[in-house]
């Protein structure tokens, strides 16, 4: 191939041909069957290469021809079962690890509270101001799911704290959704705390850590800064105090809080 | 080169105890991944269970040779089905009646053969020399040639363009001597 031609089938992929030049562009693709290969793969290197993209296959082969009698095996269809059995007890296993943690912590954190007898010497209302701007919550602004629009209008409400739209909104998606991520429990019992809201925040930051996602975790975090805004510096020792010893999300930020308490 | 084919034997024999340790040891990993790129806890889970249905039913019919450890290889053939999931959706917007005819057989099927194109693509970028590869892999990460040109220290944007130019030519070439680019022709 020569460069004109890479030019052209780059202008061609690029989307930037006039109406002209692609008609004569489809006319050449069409006789010329060598041109129309020199385009496919040029489009195919595309496709593999750049990271957001991917090739698919516009027509079977006789591979994929082969590889969809095997899919439609018994063998196949046996082991599929099999790997679902597999997938369904490992995710119980894994949520029952966090059900038995959960349990756990609560009673390490009264324990600990019974033992201590502290005086405070920091006010938690300040301590909360200085430790709840960095936030480091997920972004909804990018999802190509159906909910964007709403998740979008949700945190930008957010972000200017109005609470209480934001918060009608992320109850919304809450009650709606089959499978919450943990932003939106996150987004949910922020703003429930802001608006001192504090037994719904509480039972929030809660159900998350109770959930098996993977930032379940953070729910800790955001509910020793409940506590904070709360005035139960004692109940939020205990809560960072299970975060350090788990090395869970903010240790170091716990530990740092957990001397100024 | 450390032989894979157990993990692989593991499935086709519908071992519950060696699937349930690929899952432990693989299975955080794709997940953490999946929630990263706008996916949800079903996702990770059907993407999951997917791959290795696909690595069985490749191996089933080829006994293909696993050239990574069997962790990086599953996770690669994870992230590649759930680029293909991102990327299907796109599609569907323009191409809605063709995708909902298509058995989820037929799809899987397809993902296999579009996983080796991958496979084949990737290999052959990584024979060629380090500059060429380094320039495409800016080219396909849609930088521009002007910013590839102060980036490499080149004297113009055509110099990047002919370099360009040649380092493609010289991938399709051995992309196309690869004999499993001829069994990826579309009928």
């Amino acid at each position: 191939m020569n460069l004109e031609d890479d030019i052209l089938i780059e202008k061609f992929i690029d989307k930037t041909l006039s109406k002209e030049e692609l008609e004569v562009f489809h006319k050449r693709m069409n006789a010329d069957k060598d041109f129309e290969k020199k385009v496919l793969l040029e489009q195919q290197l595309w496709e593999v290469l750049s990271d957001d993209d991917w090739s698919f296959m516009s027509k079977s082969t006789e591979t994929s021809q082969a590889y969809e009698e095997i899919f439609k095996s018994d063998e196949i269809k046996e082991l599929r079962t099999t790997i679902k059995d597999v997938n369904a007890s490992y995710q119980k296993s894994k949520s029952n690890v966090w059900i038995k943690w959960v349990s756990f912590a609560s009673a390490a954190a009264i324990a600990f509270i019974i033992s201590l007898n502290v005086l405070n010497t920091a006010s938690p209302n300040e301590l909360y101001e200085v430790y709840s701007t960095d936030k480091n919550l997920p972004s909804y602004v990018s999802r190509e799911d159906g909910n964007e629009n709403e998740l979008i209008k949700a945190q930008l409400l957010f972000e200017n704290k109005e609470y209480e739209q934001s918060l009608a909104l992320f109850l919304n998606e809450l009650k709606n959704s089959d499978s919450p991520d943990a932003g939106l429990y996150l987004y949910t019992g922020i703003a429930q705390t802001e608006l001192n809201d504090f037994e719904e925040a509480e039972k929030t930051f809660n159900a998350l850590l109770k959930s098996d996602l993977l930032d379940a975790q953070k729910g800790a975090w955001f509910k020793a800064l409940l506590y904070l805004k709360m005035d139960e510096p004692e109940k939020s020792k205990g809560v960072l105090e299970e975060i350090i010893k788990q090395k869970w999300y903010n240790a170091e930020k716990a530990a740092k809080l957990l001397k100024e308490l | 080169m450390k032989d894979n084919s157990h993990h692989l034997n593991a499935l086709l024999k519908r071992d519950s105890k060696e699937i349930t340790a690929i899952y432990t040891l693989n299975y955080p990993k794709v997940e953490r991944f999946i929630f990263q790129n706008k996916g949800n806890k079903q996702d990770a889970e059907d993407i999951f269970q997917k791959a290795l249905l696909q690595l069985a039913v490749r191996y089933k019919k080829e006994k293909f040779i696993i050239k990574t450890s069997f962790e990086a290889y599953l996770f690669t053939v994870c992230k590649n089905l759930w680029r293909r999931e991102l990327n299907k959706s796109k599609k569907k917007v323009t191409n809605t009646a063709i995708l909902e005819l298509v058995s989820e057989d037929y799809d899987d099927a397809m993902a296999i053969e579009e996983q080796k194109r991958w496979e084949l693509f990737n290999e052959s970028l990584e024979l060629i020399s380090d500059n060429c590869k380094l320039i495409l892999k800016l080219f396909f990460a849609k930088i521009g040639y002007a910013a590839i040109m102060d980036k490499l220290q080149y004297n113009s944007e055509n110099v990047v363009r002919q370099r360009v130019f040649k380092c493609k030519a010289k991938l399709k070439e051995l992309i196309k001597k690869d004999k499993r680019y001829h069994a990826l022709v579309e009928l």
